[in-house]
């Protein structure tokens, strides 16, 4: 037995779904990526993409969602796959092919994304015409009866394609405000005929779709759905709880062999899947639909680590692990779980750029794995580097993430790599931004892991393929003179800029870093200097600190020379930023100047200018009070350029310009690659 | 040195970088000038070899209108640092064998 087996069985128990057997409980959820050409034809990018998870090991592979209907309503992503006419017939039996010659059962999912859909049209279709919430998408039109009763027709002939192309299960998409949540939901379906009424009246939709496709593909194909066991539209009057039961119960009595169940639209107010959600938060909901049904029952949503799950379908809870995110970060995770080599699983962060990208129409990238869209591109080197003819003496300046990254791509290549770090800890700014307030589990919620398990994973890799880690040595150039590699790498990342203003010299004039490892301490009144995404998590630290200390009422204040702060924040991320902020009584002070710091404060001019009614306020030589000023502006640290060495220079990550951590980490991977 | 192999991808002419590939007027064919960022050093020789006098410099590395490319190779011989300005094949040229957008199967 592997070893991994041995430790979580109930993982890698195999599992019936209507006729068939899955070889075990791990479920590559649909995952949208853009790869596919904008008329839905499968591209050789998504089926390179599969074949890494077909070879992963997980026991079932979903296909992303594919579109059911010519008009393209239900298209809600520019590169979804199509299934609406029998010539995708052929992209579609190549991908099924390749998920099973990875001896896992191929998954097509069917899915109209109704009100979050008509990517290239002006309008969206669905049972209701309601108003959007979210800006990106589209207004709404009521569908008639003949255009109800011609999209089920469209889903049954999607359903018969997907068998004649090798599937042996089908799924529908029910979930996040895709068509058939549009019926199920209160919120959205206001009809009065046979398609709306009471919840019965809600599910015919999804009844008549479910039968006629048990009626078109016979018993043997397991027919799959994914539905929404809670909304979380109760401002709005969508769905209770009990409501979405009952829809679960009608689905299971219409003949879906399975049910997976998710949380939250896209309407949603409130987070689902970001990093603030403690991990295993939403098994509660399966396991309510799990006493409800008798079919089995999956989950994605905030499950990264094996140990979760394996303890949920222990006590009954759950019965698949689903994933989605953790496996665009590492689709060999399956197998690695299965050899218990966890160290080498490349740990998801949540930081939504995969959602992102997909709602900016880009194909999607993964911040922790850049290889993620070009594993059939052999220098990306998904399927591992090949040796390098010449071995080479490389000098890493700075173990943060840039350095780290690159470090293991060229130690993979079979380089001679050292790493010198100035200060005694890897991970640079990782480090210090996993101190924030977002917590794994809420036992340890001071302490942001998932940047460390990056870290830790990257430091296990190194480690594995011979990386020399040097920590509290500078690269200097006695150093290189002493060393003589062949080439240097400078990843020694950014610095809170010191502006040159009276008064900056004064000891309540603190270092953002110094701020987070604890070494400053706190006043009442904090003036932050900086609005960008790293100024933004270092007040959310400070807000929470303070509010730790029982600190009442504190002044709290940001100042910077930009209009808007955040801007280089995930839009999925930077709203619940902002509602802290302003919850915390934070003032943002934009298009800012410090003139002068003093003893009591910071003297200032800013601008504020009105989002809806561009009134501007304009504030001149105010003094802001402040007990603690932070600097908090990050620019490039010029300890070390390109003139420092005599030979192969490259610089790589924030010291070439301050970006967000995906960049760090491409910048360190390409370079990589290069060597 | 490697970084030069990389961009061997076309035999070149003897005693010289310059590829024996035919030059075609237009830089989605054949070899283009590709900077390595992490490498250049933003010192301005290849912007002042430059016949049509198309290198700029943005964040301080520098950046060609690739558009009005000649494929001459001047900045590639006035470049001082190793690996900083490769000639290679266009990303998604068929040549390179990475083409995922074009095939429609």
């Amino acid at each position: 037995m592997l070893p991994g087996v041995k430790k979580y069985p109930h993982i890698f128990c195999p599992i019936q779904i209507g006729k068939l057997w899955a070889k075990n409980r791990i479920k590559y959820a649909s995952t949208e990526t853009n790869y596919n050409t904008s008329d839905g034809f499968v591209t050789q990018k998504e089926l390179a993409y599969i074949e890494a998870h077909a070879r992963g090991g997980s026991g079932i592979v979903t296909t992303q969602g594919a579109y059911t209907d010519p008009r393209g309503e239900g298209q809600g992503y520019v590169g979804m796959m199509g299934i609406w006419d029998d010539k995708f017939i052929p992209g579609l039996k190549k991908m099924a092919d390749i998920i099973h010659s990875g001896d896992a059962l191929a998954c097509l999912q069917l899915m109209h994304c109704g009100r979050v859909g008509g990517i290239n049209l002006p309008y969206t279709v669905g049972p209701s015409a309601i108003q959007q919430r979210l800006r990106r998408f589209r207004p709404q039109r009521k569908m008639s009866i003949p255009e109800v009763e011609e999209c089920i027709q469209e889903h049954i002939d999607g359903a018969r394609r997907a068998v004649e192309a090798g599937y042996d299960i089908i799924e529908i998409s029910g979930i996040v405000g895709y068509l058939i949540s549009n019926f199920l939901s209160k919120f959205t379906n206001w009809r009065s005929d046979e398609y709306g009424g009471d919840i019965q009246g809600r599910c015919t939709f999804m009844r008549k779709i479910i039968e006629g496709i048990r009626q078109e593909v016979g018993p043997d194909i397991a027919i799959g759905i994914r539905l929404c066991a809670w909304e979380m539209l109760d401002d709005v009057e969508g769905n209770t709880e009990e409501e979405s039961l009952e829809s679960i119960k009608i689905a299971e009595a219409a003949g879906s062999d399975y049910i997976s169940v998710t949380v939250g639209w896209q309407e949603s107010l409130g987070s689902v899947i970001s990093r603030d959600i403690p991990m295993g938060k939403w098994l509660y909901i399966a396991e309510r639909t799990k006493k409800a049904v008798k079919v089995p029952v999956s989950m994605a949503y905030r499950l990264f680590v094996p140990e979760i799950p394996d303890k949920a379908i222990a006590s009954g809870k759950l019965d698949i692990w689903e994933m989605c995110r953790p496996m665009i970060a590492d689709p060999a995770l399956p197998n690695k779980i299965m050899w218990d080599r966890q160290e080498d699983i490349t740990p998801c962060i949540a930081c939504q750029v995969c959602l992102a990208r997909l709602f900016r129409d880009a194909p999607v990238t993964c911040t922790v794995r850049p290889s993620c869209g070009h594993e059939g591109e052999r220098e990306w080197g998904y399927h591992g580097f090949p040796k390098a003819e010449e071995k080479r003496k490389i000098a890493i300046a700075g173990a943060g993430i840039a350095g780290l990254q690159a470090a293991r791509i060229a130690a993979e290549k079979g380089h001679e790599v050292t790493v010198y770090e100035k200060t005694g800890h890897i991970g640079g700014q990782w480090y210090y931004a996993s101190r924030n307030p977002w917590g794994e589990n809420s036992d340890k919620y001071w302490d942001d892991q998932e940047f460390m398990r990056w870290v830790n994973h990257m430091k296990a890799q190194c480690d594995k393929f011979g990386v020399k880690f040097v920590l509290n040595s500078p690269v200097t150039k006695e150093l290189l003179e002493k060393e003589r590699p062949d080439s240097l790498v400078i990843a020694i990342g950014a610095v809170p800029e010191t502006p040159d203003i009276p008064g900056v010299d004064k000891p309540h004039v603190v270092s953002m870093f110094d701020v987070f490892t604890g070494k400053a301490k706190l006043g009442k009144n904090v003036v932050i200097l900086g609005g960008s995404g790293a100024a933004i998590s270092l007040m959310l630290f400070v807000i929470d600190k303070l509010e730790k200390k029982g600190v009442k009422d504190p002044n709290l204040a940001m100042i910077d020379p930009a209009p808007r702060f955040g801007w280089d924040i995930n839009p999925s991320y930077i709203w619940r930023y902002r509602l802290r902020l302003k919850q915390a009584k934070v003032q943002q002070l934009t298009n800012g100047q410090v003139k002068e710091i003093t003893d009591k404060g910071v003297k200032a001019d800013w601008t504020i200018v009105d989002r809806k009614t561009k009134e501007k306020q304009q504030f001149k030589g105010q003094i802001v009070p402040a007990d603690t000023i932070i600097l908090a502006r990050l620019v490039p640290n010029a300890e070390l350029g390109y003139g420092s060495f005599k030979g192969d220079t490259a610089m790589i990550g924030d010291c070439v310009w301050v970006r967000r951590g995906i960049d760090a980490i491409q910048d360190g991977y390409r370079l990589g690659m290069r060597f | 040195m490697i970084l030069s192999k990389i961009s061997s991808a076309r035999p070149l002419i003897p005693g010289t970088k310059m590829s024996v590939y035919p030059h075609s007027g237009s830089s989605h064919k054949g070899l283009y000038p590709w900077i390595d960022a992490f490498r250049c050093n933003g010192c301005g020789a290849c912007a002042r070899a430059c016949p049509p006098d198309i290198i700029g410099f943005h964040k301080g590395k520098a950046a060609i209108v690739l558009d009005l490319c000649q494929q001459c190779g001047e900045c590639f011989e006035a470049c001082p640092v190793e690996g900083a300005i490769i000639f290679k094949l266009h990303p998604g040229s068929a040549e390179t064998g990475n083409t995922p957008f074009l095939s429609r199967i």
